[in-house]
């Protein structure tokens, strides 16, 4: 398991078209890819292949949120969603 | 003058039985406008509606869960289809850019998430799909670009 703590870069945050360039990134994973976000009150998770999990974190542009792949192909997954989430 | 899609509508008066609806839809109407421009326009009259506004919730009777939930498949499938025809059209005429935007939509209406959110409340509050979607909570998500899930609110309505 891989994880990693990335800023978000893009300037609108994970909005709708953003969230589903993600989603169709991480399907190319065999990995299963999980977003974080530990700096809110309560802790927030979501299913990198699920867009509204993605779209109810409200991950803003600045924001913290961790990364985390599970799987065969994990680095190279960890790599290519982190890269895309700095912008 | 403004006329309502009838043969639709005439089946949801059957099947739910909404002699008001009946009544409302039974008449053409004429709307005055506001002088929104110049001149005038001879063409085909669309009722524009806001995407949340449903017209009817009830409850079901725990019998009709199943027909309601397969209503609600047929419905997200006919969205599905009608987003692709605007996405290739928009791909036509703008390029790939704005189309990304409907990929949006798309994925939503695949997303594991919604879909079984909705059928959870259908078989366990026991209200119909278009209740089941504006409570369920998600339309907020896209509230302000208002890209709601209109698509399938939609469907549900014709």
């Amino acid at each position: 398991m891989k994880e990693r703590e990335i800023v978000i870069g893009h300037r609108l945050g994970l909005h709708a078209r953003a969230a589903a360039r993600l989603v169709q990134l991480s399907t190319k994973f065999q990995s299963n890819i999980a977003l974080f976000r530990y700096d809110t009150g309560n802790p927030l998770e979501a299913d990198a292949r699920s867009i509204l999990s993605i779209l109810l974190l409200s991950a803003g542009f600045g924001s913290k949120v961790s990364v985390r792949a599970e799987g065969v192909d994990e680095d190279q997954a960890i790599e290519i969603i982190c890269n895309y989430l700095a912008g | 003058m403004a006329t309502a899609n009838t043969d639709s509508n005439h089946v949801l008066v059957q099947r739910f039985r909404l002699p008001a609806y009946a009544a409302m839809i039974a008449s053409q109407r004429i709307i005055h406008g506001v002088v929104a421009s110049a001149g005038a326009a001879i063409g085909r009259a669309v009722r524009a509606f806001d995407p949340l506004f449903i017209p009817f919730n009830f409850k079901i009777r725990p019998e009709q869960a199943r027909r309601e939930v397969e209503r609600f498949h047929a419905s997200v499938e006919k969205s599905r289809e009608q987003l692709k025809r605007v996405q290739a059209e928009l791909k036509r005429k703008t390029g790939p850019e704005p189309s990304f935007l409907i990929d949006a939509h798309l994925l939503v209406l695949q997303d594991r998430l919604f879909v079984d959110r909705i059928i959870e409340k259908i078989e366990t509050d026991h209200i119909n799909p278009e209740w089941a979607i504006l409570s369920a909570g998600f339309c907020t998500i896209f509230s302000q670009s208002r890209c709601h899930l209109s698509g399938s609110c939609r469907t549900m309505r014709s």
